[in-house]
């Protein structure tokens, strides 16, 4: 049993756009981890023929001329992991959940999506092999599925790009190994079939119940908030450099562990100097040694802070604003520091 | 509700305490403050200190012997990461210690800050691009600053070069990629072998210990580390 209730929830989504696709996945794993969402199997498609760049993927100018100058796409997923190519005939996959909630670790979640990808392909009469270090499931030594991941504290998300009929002619110049399941099981496919069988081979393999549900306001706000500020800029898409925060202004603090006296005081006095503007901001505490969670970027400040041992901190946007005081700042001071970042913003 | 905090020394619950106790690090008295159920206590100035005030203070104030454990107490603070050049503290300034405690060498205060001051010149990562570990070299440091040795010295520099070649040839047949911890550990089993072998002492050297920060480790070497466990 993997959740309580045993119970996921299936989406299907017939948004087209990549991008926003991408910015979903993303979305519906933060609204995991804030305990928003249940955990998820979402099957979803788009049109375009792309390549989806992983999160730290650096491709030279040239390359990506080359591309687009063949018709591709390129977009650019928060996850590790191999390139990916997409269009029509790609079903992508993507598994989230949370380690603690539905006791799954990242290493049995992958374990688990291996194991249902190949039981998938099993049953169109196909010997899958999987390849764990390049990330691949194999027929005939040819690529049929690409996985990639992400984790963000403590929830994971695992996706899996299923070739079933993708252009031959784009995926073999940017994939060369790759070939599809209909050309592997030498059959023509219905794509409704092929997902009914993902379900069914799901639920046995993760023992689970999938119920058929949409996304929730909470993951579309996010979704829509993403996209606009992440994946539909060319920042992100071209050269992985991402926003801070969701929000207009990233607040750090780094703290003794367990934090002192004045460590205490200075965090109660930037939560009241935030009071009027807590909806445009996002804390973040910070305690020496105790490491930075998956998914969480170091900012340049928070990294100077921890190097040189400033305790306490206040980091704001990235950029170290005190260091090492000795005496709280009053209200006044932490406000003015706090509007001349918002007022940057705008 | 109250954020629960966990020991850096032994991981268990912390809790504000009413009674005074002192800082395992410097020996500060002070209550009201978070301590262990083994009454491990870190005072708000070593919370805050960065790694050389830190390890030159609280080689300052040890009286421990066993140079082994010194280090593992230090590595546990917040301040030392998995890996880095706080190392070469570690290694210089816990020989050090050890040669003051067992009153080997007259070694003062000011001693210390010398230790470091000269540690401080080796870069991170000197293991691969010089061919010498800091942590080694440290241990040099240590005995040339106890012994005052220079280049023009005989038995002093001798035992400085001594050491920082025997632990060197430890290091080297540990492989890599570099663990600062295990450095840290090899140089001390040296340095315990080489004090037995030129004093008479029987001083007893832990070669079997466990290394505690193995999971931590990304880059650990695991069955092929002699602390792996």
């Amino acid at each position: 049993m993997v959740n309580e209730e045993n119970e996921w929830r299936i989406l299907h989504n017939f948004i087209n756009e990549l991008d926003f696709n991408l910015a979903v996945d993303e979305a519906i794993l933060r609204c995991i981890q804030e305990g928003l969402s249940k955990p998820t199997l979402r099957l979803w498609r788009s049109s375009q023929p792309s390549i989806i760049l992983n999160k730290s993927n650096e491709v030279p100018s040239k390359i990506l001329n080359e591309w687009q100058s063949l018709g591709l796409n390129v977009a650019r997923s928060c996850m590790n992991g191999c390139l990916i190519y997409n269009d029509e005939g790609v079903l992508n996959i993507t598994i989230t959940s949370n380690e603690l909630k539905d006791k799954l670790s990242f290493k049995r979640l992958h374990e688990l999506t291996y194991e249902f990808i190949s039981s998938m392909l099993s049953k169109f009469d196909l010997k899958p092999i999987v390849n764990e270090e390049l990330r691949l499931v194999l027929v005939n030594n040819k690529i049929l599925a690409s996985i990639s991941s992400a984790s963000f504290y403590d929830s994971n998300l695992i996706f899996a790009a299923l070739y079933i009929s993708p252009n031959l002619n784009f995926i073999t110049k940017t994939l060369s190994q790759a070939s599809s399941l209909e050309k592997e099981a030498n059959i023509q496919v219905n794509l409704n079939e092929v997902k009914s069988t993902v379900k069914n081979e799901f639920e046995k393999v993760f023992n689970v119940s999938l119920i058929e549900e949409k996304l929730n306001k909470k993951e579309e706000e996010t979704a829509e908030r993403l996209y606009k500020i992440k994946y539909s800029k060319g920042e992100w898409i071209i050269k992985g450099e991402e926003p801070l925060t969701l929000k207009d202004i990233l607040i750090e603090v780094y703290v003794a562990y367990p934090p002192t006296a004045l460590d205490r005081k200075f965090i109660e006095a930037i939560n009241k100097a935030i009071e009027p503007i807590k909806d445009k901001v996002e804390v973040r505490v910070w305690k020496r040694g105790r490491g930075i969670p998956p998914g969480v970027n170091l900012t340049p400040g928070l990294r100077k802070a921890s190097k040189e041992s400033m305790i306490p901190a206040l980091i704001v946007n990235g950029e170290l604003r005190l260091g090492r005081i000795t005496f709280i700042p009053s209200e006044n001071e932490l406000k003015k520091i706090f509007e001349e970042a918002l007022k940057e913003k705008n | 509700m109250e954020e629960e905090y966990f020991c850096p020394i032994c991981e268990e619950k912390m809790f504000i305490s009413q009674s005074e106790v002192s800082c395992i690090y410097c020996g500060t008295k002070a209550k009201n403050d978070y301590v262990c159920d083994k009454a491990h206590y870190i005072c708000e100035k070593c919370r805050v200190a960065n790694p050389k005030e830190l390890i030159v203070n609280a080689c300052k104030f040890s009286k421990e012997k066993d140079p082994l454990k010194l280090a593992i107490l230090l590595m546990k603070h917040p301040s030392i990461p998995m890996h880095g050049p706080e190392h070469h503290y570690i290694a210089g300034c816990v020989t050090l210690t050890v040669l003051k405690n067992l009153k080997l060498f007259n070694v003062s205060d000011s001693d210390f800050d010398k230790v470091v001051a000269r540690a401080a010149r080796i870069p991170y990562g000197a293991c691969g691009s010089w061919g010498a570990c800091g942590a080694a070299l440290s241990a040099g440091i240590a005995f040339s600053v106890a012994s005052k040795a220079n280049m023009l010295s005989k038995n002093e520099r001798r035992n400085a070069l001594t050491i920082v070649s025997k632990a060197l040839g430890e290091i080297a047949k540990l492989n890599g990629p570099r663990c600062c911890k295990a450095s840290v550990f090899l140089t001390i089993i040296e340095v315990l072998k080489f004090i037995n072998n030129i004093y008479g002492l029987n001083f007893k050297v832990n070669e079997n210990y466990i290394c505690e920060f193995s999971k931590r480790n990304e880059d650990c070497l695991k069955e092929d580390c002699p602390f792996y466990g």
